[in-house]
């Protein structure tokens, strides 16, 4: 298949006492093996919800896909309909094919287990390794995420680590796989910007080494600038607009996207203005 | 006449850390360690630093809603550091806050009316009918309508209920606020939008703003001085184009340099990636911090030596 992921047509609604919500409305989208594609919107544009919708994880919620279909190219070279695939198909993809990450690592992470036995959980259900190979290879992840002294931090649960730390924890469980997809919901969000900075750094290496595509969901334009190949700017559940970093910055077409890029604040344009500034087009 | 509004002079404070059944103390969070800064009338000034810095209980420490234990609080030329609680409700006319979360700062049990009207009442500032008449004058200013005034906040988006806690502030008519990451829980368009009002209502009321962020690139836009704060000290201070054009200290650039572009035509110096932790503001009982020693590299740009 030309790309690693093609989605056609998407919907997912969900059932309300007011009626149904279409939190994804028909729409149409495609990931290239490698790229990192931003996907970006305000809240309730429908992005989050997108984002799980391609591992179907929104069934826990109650949301469905009324219509559609997500085509993916698994590693063998098959191409499944991830919309139509029966469950225990699924689940061999989710944490091995493709793979999340959330913007908060505490809510993601069992508190009663030690990290490193989250890892090699993972590693043992899809790689089918022993105990001791999975642990090795859980190792060999904490370094590869640069966590120090990866041997002992084995055995250490979530709460003894830090947010930037527990995000790396993440990553690791979410790469350990080697998955072709890193769907990353708001990855650096609650982080501080200097831990924002090493972080999106050691996905970049990650995505180099592995030859990985990344799904980065973000609302922060600054980091879009940063990571992205590709962007998609979503509102209320519908595409706005799609293209290149450039184009989007420099010269968006559709009136919400101007509005957007007029509202993002950009570190250095002040310079040499000598009072504060409002603004404008907005 | 002095341009002064707020003059906060080696502020300290800290909190303890007990311990067991006997409440012993084992340990002292440094949170806000020997800082001195001034407001002027009708100015903005940011803290900036990430979290933990101690930013925030700073913005708590001069509304006295902790409480400091050593330096001087100097606000409308009194020294307001020892009042009273019941001495600082006449000082808080002057002084109010708005906070980061617009869902938790409403009372959802308050119609918005109600909760605007709340200050005005408390220091008997309006009353009757022209309580009604302010009420619904302030939520116009800042851009709701009339109407809403007896919805209660459960209806409104975050933007809305962030615009509600504004007039809720602004209503005492108040010479400072105290806006504590005020904008960042909001959506970037929304957030532009509030900043605009903020900007709006100090040209025309001549407020000062002490505006607590993380966020640099906001703080850029809005302020006219900067002070950075890490680890409890404020680290760098000076005007906005002073900090921003000619960071000095290791931490500030350290700072500037990790946030993120929004221009995909800039491409940020190579950052090292580094196992950065921040050390803990925790310190033992007893542990006495040297005294901050400052050095001023322009006029009226200072930076921590220690």
């Amino acid at each position: 298949m030309k790309y690693l992921l093609e989605a056609n047509n998407l919907s997912v609604y969900f059932d309300s006492d007011t009626g149904v919500i279409k939190a994804v409305d028909d729409i149409s989208f495609t990931i290239k093996y490698g790229e990192t594609l931003a996907l970006v919107g305000e809240s309730g544009s429908g992005k989050s919800v997108l984002a799980m919708s391609l591992m179907r994880l929104n069934e826990i919620t109650n949301g469905y896909i009324p219509n559609g279909s997500i085509k993916f190219n698994l590693s063998n070279n098959e191409i499944v309909d991830i919309v139509s695939l029966k469950d225990i198909r699924l689940q061999k993809i989710r944490g091995n094919e493709i793979s999340m990450i959330f913007q908060e690592p505490m809510t993601s992470l069992n508190p009663v287990l030690t990290i490193g036995k989250q890892i090699s959980e993972s590693i043992e259900l899809h790689q089918k390794l022993n105990k001791e190979d999975a642990r090795k290879k859980t190792v060999e992840m904490l370094n590869l995420v640069r966590i120090p002294a990866p041997e002992k931090q084995y055995n250490q649960y979530p709460h003894h680590f830090s947010g930037g730390m527990r995000q790396r924890v993440m990553i690791a469980m979410a790469l350990s796989c080697r998955p072709k997809l890193l769907i990353a919901d708001e990855p650096t969000t609650a982080l501080d910007v200097t831990i924002q900075s090493q972080i999106l750094s050691l996905i970049k290496n990650l995505q180099n080494q592995l030859g990985m595509a990344i799904l980065f969901i973000t609302h922060d334009m600054g980091v879009v600038a940063e990571v992205a190949d590709r962007v998609i700017v979503m509102l209320n559940g519908k595409i706005v607009e799609e293209g290149i970093p450039k184009q989007i910055f420099h010269s968006p077409v559709k009136e919400y996207t101007k509005n957007l890029i007029n509202s993002v604040p950009k570190l250095g344009s002040m310079r040499g203005k000598s009072n504060p500034e409002k603004f404008y087009n907005i | 006449m002095s341009n002064n509004l707020l003059k906060i002079e080696k502020l300290v404070t800290h909190f303890e850390i007990t311990n067991g059944i006997f409440g012993r103390t084992t340990g002292i969070v440094h949170a806000v360690d020997d800082i001195s800064f001034d407001i002027n009338k009708a100015e903005t000034l940011s803290i900036v630093g990430e979290s933990g810095c101690g930013k925030s209980t700073t913005g708590r420490s001069i509304l006295k809603l902790v409480p400091h234990k050593s330096g001087k609080i100097i606000f409308m030329n009194k020294d307001i550091s020892s009042l009273s609680s019941k001495e600082m409700q006449k000082i808080r006319v002057d002084m109010q806050m708005i906070f980061q979360d617009p869902f938790s700062s409403l009372n959802p049990r308050l119609t918005i009316g109600r909760a605007v009207a709340e200050p005005l009442k408390r220091h008997n500032l309006f009353k009757g009918k022209d309580l009604k008449e302010k009420v619904n004058e302030l939520l116009v200013r800042v851009g709701l309508l009339p109407e809403h005034v007896n919805r209660y906040p459960h209806e409104f988006s975050g933007g809305q209920r962030q615009r509600i806690c504004i007039a809720r502030a602004l209503g005492p008519k108040p010479a400072l606020i105290v806006a504590d990451e005020a904008v960042s829980a909001l959506d970037v368009t929304i957030q532009a939008q509030i900043i605009n009002l903020m900007m709006d209502l100090q040209d025309e009321f001549d407020i000062s703003f002490l505006f607590i962020s993380h966020d640099m690139a906001v703080v850029e836009r809005i302020s006219h001085k900067v002070a950075v704060m890490y680890l409890g000290r404020i680290v760098e201070i000076g005007s906005r184009s002073q900090i921003f054009e000619n960071p000095s200290h290791t931490y500030t650039k350290k700072l500037l340099n990790a946030v993120p572009i929004a221009d995909p035509d800039f491409t940020r110096k190579s950052v090292q990636v580094l196992n950065d932790e921040v050390p803990s503001p925790v310190k033992p009982v007893g542990y006495v911090t040297p005294p901050v020693k400052m050095q001023e590299i322009e006029k009226g740009h200072f930076i921590s030596l220690n």
